[in-house]
């Protein structure tokens, strides 16, 4: 005769079998690559930032800002390319300074592919944008205002997708302006919403950016900071973000934090009608 | 006490990070055992969790967030660990028996290996939903904040996970039964 057996019992007890004490060795291992692993920062805008590195860090981001302006004077220099040269006809988008140098328009190599990428619609802010098919959707739970986000860069009030690891997040909103802003003036209040540093001139370092429907944009990358592209229509900003510097390890599959968001940015819509909200900071 | 740690950790302080370790260490490799049934994966599991949550800690807003964040990065590096390694599914794996958790007597050889193969075929959506109902006992409420999906998807994932775990055993009893007849 066969014993009545309890499936749940069984499987209860099937579930508690097992290790439930971290082994010493694991342990050990976390420690040791604590130890040697550098957090990630915050670096929303380098030159706030800037005040507060080591020296080394300071000094390496000199060199490479030295090299940098040394390989880009040649470039800009060198007769018979196609490079933007000396007067160069700028970016078409309105600037804030008249004497602010405005890079070329130059996406970055070999675009990543979005044929495959999942579309999703912002109930909330109207407008539509690709995503990677196995990355997680977080919907904003509110509408994004200056006053009241430009301080949380993890603000729910943002259209977010995460990758399969957990490990890079984009976000997208858009918010009112004030008639006149600009984006570049737009930059430039964000970063100082987001914190006391130096802002001025922050807009320098960007490069054009492109929407899915054609509408132009300017592009913010370092690469110990957040990149992002700012999208000016009528009166609103739209924003697209990935929370990641262009060196960022977690970025790397993708190329790097720069070509992620050209890519998400290459397939932002824009709403027919443009979303009702107050004006913000212009 | 585990906020400040959160707060000192998120400021560089590495002693602090590993006293977090101490207090959550353990929880997670439970958990990361149990969806992964591989010690050295579960093993592997934990400290890229921890790794990456060492890393990130300073662009945690709330401390007080910090026990679901970090079960999240935990099930995020389950899942990465399942996808690495798909295709090494049917390896051999011995039920490790150190510790308080060894083979239970309730668990026969045949409902063991039934559940284990059963298990393996979950998705590891499935089994995150699983193990963190079933053996953390969290609520959906919850289990959906830490997956990342709605809480009726969280819902479904259970019912059918925990459906199809009960039909193993189920299975393997009706097997038994014929061949006690046939005996």
């Amino acid at each position: 005769m066969t014993e009545r057996r309890d499936p749940d019992a069984i499987l209860a007890a099937w579930l508690d079998e097992g290790p439930d004490v971290l082994p010493e060795s694991t342990r050990r291992a976390i420690e040791v690559t604590t130890r040697t692993t550098d957090q990630a920062r915050h670096l929303a805008w380098l030159p706030w930032r800037a005040a507060n590195m080591n020296g080394t860090t300071r000094l390496a981001l000199v060199a490479a800002a030295v090299v940098a302006v040394a390989v880009g004077g040649l470039y800009v220099l060198r007769p018979g390319t196609d490079g933007p040269g000396v007067g160069g006809s700028g970016s078409p988008v309105p600037s804030s300074s008249p004497s602010s140098a405005s890079p070329t328009a130059s996406p970055s190599d070999d675009p990543l592919d979005t044929a495959k990428w999942t579309t999703y619609v912002s109930s909330r802010y109207g407008f539509s944008i690709d995503r990677p098919a196995d990355w997680t959707e977080e919907p904003a739970d509110h509408a994004w205002t200056f006053e009241n986000d430009s301080e949380a860069w993890q603000s729910t009030g943002v259209e977010s997708f995460v990758n399969a690891e957990g490990s890079v997040k984009a976000s997208a909103w858009s918010v009112a302006v004030a008639p006149g802003t600009t984006v570049e003036g737009w930059m430039e209040a964000y970063c100082t919403g987001q914190n006391a540093g130096p802002c001025t001139g922050i807009q320098e370092g960007a490069v054009d950016v492109e929407t899915g429907d054609q509408h132009p944009g300017r592009l913010q990358f370092g690469p110990e900071k957040d990149t992002m592209a700012f999208f000016l229509d009528g009166q609103t900003m739209y924003v697209v973000a990935v929370w990641r510097g262009e060196t960022d390890p977690t970025v790397r599959p993708y190329g790097g934090a720069r070509k992620l968001l050209e890519a998400f940015s290459s397939t932002l819509t824009f709403p027919t009608e443009p979303p009702q909200g107050s004006p913000s900071a212009s | 006490m585990r906020t400040r740690l959160v707060e000192l950790a998120s400021e560089g302080d590495d002693v602090a990070f590993g006293q977090l370790v101490d207090l959550d260490g353990d929880r997670c490799y439970a958990i990361a055992y149990r969806i992964l049934r591989d010690v050295e994966r579960a093993q592997d599991a934990v400290q890229q969790a921890f790794l990456l949550a060492w890393r990130e800690l300073p662009r945690l807003r709330d401390p007080e967030r910090f026990g679901p964040w970090l079960q999240r990065l935990l099930v995020n590096a389950c899942y990465e660990e399942l996808r690495r390694h798909r295709r090494w599914t049917t390896r051999i794996r011995a039920l490790p028996v150190d510790g308080p958790s060894g083979p239970d007597p309730t668990v026969s050889i045949d409902d063991r290996d039934s559940l284990d193969r059963a298990f393996q075929r979950l998705s590891p959506e499935h089994r995150a939903v699983f193990v963190l109902h079933h053996h953390t006992g969290l609520p959906l409420a919850d289990i959906a904040d830490i997956v990342g999906a709605p809480v009726g998807t969280v819902k479904s994932r259970l019912h059918y996970a925990t459906r199809t775990l009960r039909a193993a055993i189920v299975a393997d009893s009706q097997v038994d039964s014929t061949e006690a007849r046939l005996a």
